[in-house]
């Protein structure tokens, strides 16, 4: 295995009442690459984040981040990663600065680190302005951003985000991209999951195709649409029923 | 050492974040501090009491000889008793030792001196003995005291008033009955614990409402505790570095602060506004507080790993919460309940604390006869947040 591995994703498998609902997957992420987890709902792409997060218990196999088992050796692993859920997770009562020194304190970070922080991380996603102002009166896109500000709190080498961008506006939805891009040019290891091929093919290096708890192809962006003609009007419809046979079952 | 340190730096951060939190929740700050008070103005103004038992036994003694005063109070007491209340005659030896004993809550004693006194125009007294802990039977003693001083008081100005009579109209020199005082009344004397001020409404009803409230929003810590689960924040904290037990600790902190306060601002407008006595001992009462506060939420904390979803952690805590402080002794004196339903009551925190205050509050009871509610208050703190640490579950 190359040396600029930094997850290793081993046969990962989780049961939910039976129901397989990550089925032996396995990828590697090298280390500053963007990579993405590309499927319809319900694919698997939380599971196998949340598995990847020490906050799931895995049924079988492994995840390797930073050499350090997800397994065996979770609180190591917790020190590497931060992660941008898909659900929004802040406290809506606070300030967008209140929430982002809260979680970054939790991590350790003194008061003064904490406000650092948090000060340049609404600056990269372009809300410095509203530090102060309740979370609870932000537009969907500016809570989203908010999300991704309070993952950056501990300067993760890999950070997790689980599709960013639903329900975002335009204005948001580029504040997103350009904040990624930004940490990625950083040296920041990313995986990112979505269901928009146009977003994977604009920031993922590499894209794991998955369909229910399976990856069913993994390639550049590039080749994965060369196979079916003009790759600028390819979308993951088109490459899902090329992989499948079938269309989306829930293109929600 | 340095895991230690961690820990108590995260419960710090998790409690302060809930209190800013709590801050800015409007609804919440009115329904822990306003509230209540809108409940005990309203109360202590309709509020009679009306603690007649359903059945009690009153013992009377008298160490007169045959003959005296006391002699013929004592046999009309005795024979005029019926349903409610057995009033039954005993030696004054006896008594004494069955109140050592706490076989019974007091009795009535008059005096050897009492005949004399009252016909020679001295200060009578009958006096109370009672266990501080036996409330209904020091209530009823008492006023079981105040009736015969009553009747006395009336028979003598009555008395007086046949003598005046009879000294008119009839021929000199018959005079008034010798021995028939003039200006004789009788008092009451407490033994025991000494001279208290009958209990009052807010005495009653500040504290009990202080349980009832205080346990209800802290209960209410549960729907916080479910809520960042439903919202992904206790996911997002313990992808961190958060434990599980910092989590349920840092709620139990935040809850047991909001529960300080609210104590706090009940006793200090208590004593302002509704001139509340605390009794003898106002530290006890102040440590009851804080133990309740800490018993209850040890309870929301346990409640958060019962409940599903913050709405059931919700209806969960207001049923529990209205229940317990009706049967826990917050809406009327657990001590006018049935014996048998006071000790069901015991697996309420309200009963304990109440029983605790009213003791202290309205009988002036002393610290050492309220070890057993704080105990019990204390358990409730530490096995209900031990059994939260160990259900709690993040997913
Ligand atoms: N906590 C859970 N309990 C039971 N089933 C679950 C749970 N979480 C996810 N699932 C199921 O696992 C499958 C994959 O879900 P998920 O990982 O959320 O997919 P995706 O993120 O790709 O939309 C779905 O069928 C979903 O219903
Ligand atoms: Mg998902």
């Amino acid at each position: 295995m190359p040396e600029t591995d930094f997850v290793l994703v081993q046969d990962l498998r989780k049961a939910f009442n039976g129901h397989m609902a990550v089925d032996g997957v396995s990828f590697n992420i090298e280390k500053g690459e963007i990579f993405g987890l590309l499927g319809p709902n319900g694919a698997g792409k939380t599971t196998t984040i949340r598995m990847m997060a020490t906050t799931l218990p895995i049924t079988g196999g492994d995840v390797i981040i930073g050499g350090h088992s997800v397994h065996r050796n979770p609180a190591e692993v917790r020190h590497l990663i931060g992660v941008c859920p898909q659900e929004l997770a802040l406290y809506l009562e606070l300030s967008a600065l209140d929430n982002l020194v809260f979680f970054g304190r939790m991590e350790g970070l003194s008061k003064a680190e904490a406000l650092e922080a948090a000060m340049r991380n609404l600056e990269l996603v372009g809300l410095a302005d509203r530090a102060k102002h309740r979370v609870a009166k932000f537009s969907g896109g500016m809570k989203r951003r908010v999300n991704l500000a309070i993952a950056l709190m501990n300067k993760p080498e890999l950070l997790f985000l689980d599709e960013p961008t639903v329900g975002v506006d335009p204005q948001s939805r580029n504040h997103i991209f350009d904040t990624i891009e930004g940490l990625r040019d950083q040296g920041t290891t990313i995986l990112y999951t979505t269901h928009y091929m146009e977003e994977a093919d604009r920031l993922c290096r590499r894209i794991a195709v998955m369909d229910a708890g399976r990856v069913i192809a993994l390639d550049t962006p590039r080749n994965l649409k060369s196979r079916l003609g003009d790759p600028d009007k390819v979308t993951l419809e088109d490459i899902f029923l090329d992989l499948t046979g079938r269309r989306l079952r829930d293109a929600g | 050492m340095k895991s230690m340190r961690t820990f108590l730096r995260q419960v710090g951060l998790l409690a302060g974040k809930d209190l800013k939190v709590f801050a800015r929740d409007r609804g919440a700050l009115l329904f822990a501090f306003v509230f209540p008070f809108v409940f005990v103005v309203m109360f202590s103004m309709v509020m009679v009491w009306n603690s007649e038992p359903e059945h009690m036994v009153v013992y009377v003694a008298t160490e007169e000889e045959d003959g005296g005063l006391s002699r013929h109070i004592i046999d009309a007491m005795v024979s005029g008793s019926g349903e409610g209340l057995d009033i039954r005659e005993t030696d004054p030896d006896k008594a004494r030792a069955s109140l050592v004993k706490e076989e019974i809550g007091g009795y009535l004693l008059f005096p050897r001196e009492f005949s004399d006194d009252v016909i020679s125009g001295e200060q009578g007294a009958i006096v109370v003995y009672f266990d501080p802990d036996a409330a209904t039977t020091r209530a009823a003693l008492m006023s079981i005291a105040q009736t015969v001083i009553a009747e006395l008081e009336a028979y003598r100005i009555t008395y007086e008033a046949v003598a005046e009579l009879a000294a008119t109209s009839a021929p000199t020199g018959t005079g008034g009955p010798a021995g028939v005082p003039g200006t004789a009344a009788v008092s009451i004397v407490y033994e025991e614990v000494g001279k208290i001020d009958p209990p009052r409404p807010v005495d009653f009803l500040v504290p009990s409402y202080l349980t009832m409230f205080v346990f209800f929003s802290l209960a209410m810590t549960a729907e916080t505790l479910v809520a960042e689960k439903e919202d992904f924040t206790l996911e997002r904290l313990v992808s961190g570095t958060a434990t599980r037990s910092s989590l349920v600790a840092g709620k139990l902190t935040s809850s047991f602060v909001r529960g300080l306060i609210q104590a706090a601002v009940f006793w200090v407008a208590g004593l302002l506004i509704f001139n509340v006595r605390m009794g003898h001992y106002a530290w006890t009462v102040v440590l009851v507080s804080v133990l309740l506060a800490l018993a209850a939420s040890g309870v929301g904390v346990f409640l958060a790993t019962v409940a599903k979803t913050r709405r059931s952690a919700g209806a969960m805590a207001v049923l529990i919460s209205l229940s317990f402080a009706a049967f826990g002794g917050s809406w009327w004196p657990l001590f006018i309940m049935p014996v048998w339903l006071q000790n069901l009551a015991r697996i309420t925190p309200h009963a304990w604390a109440n029983s605790a205050f009213n003791k202290l509050m309205l009988f002036g009871a002393s610290p050492a006869s309220v070890v057993p509610e704080i105990t019990a208050l204390a358990v409730f703190a530490v096995a209900f947040f031990g059994l939260a640490v160990w259900r709690f579950k993040v997913n």
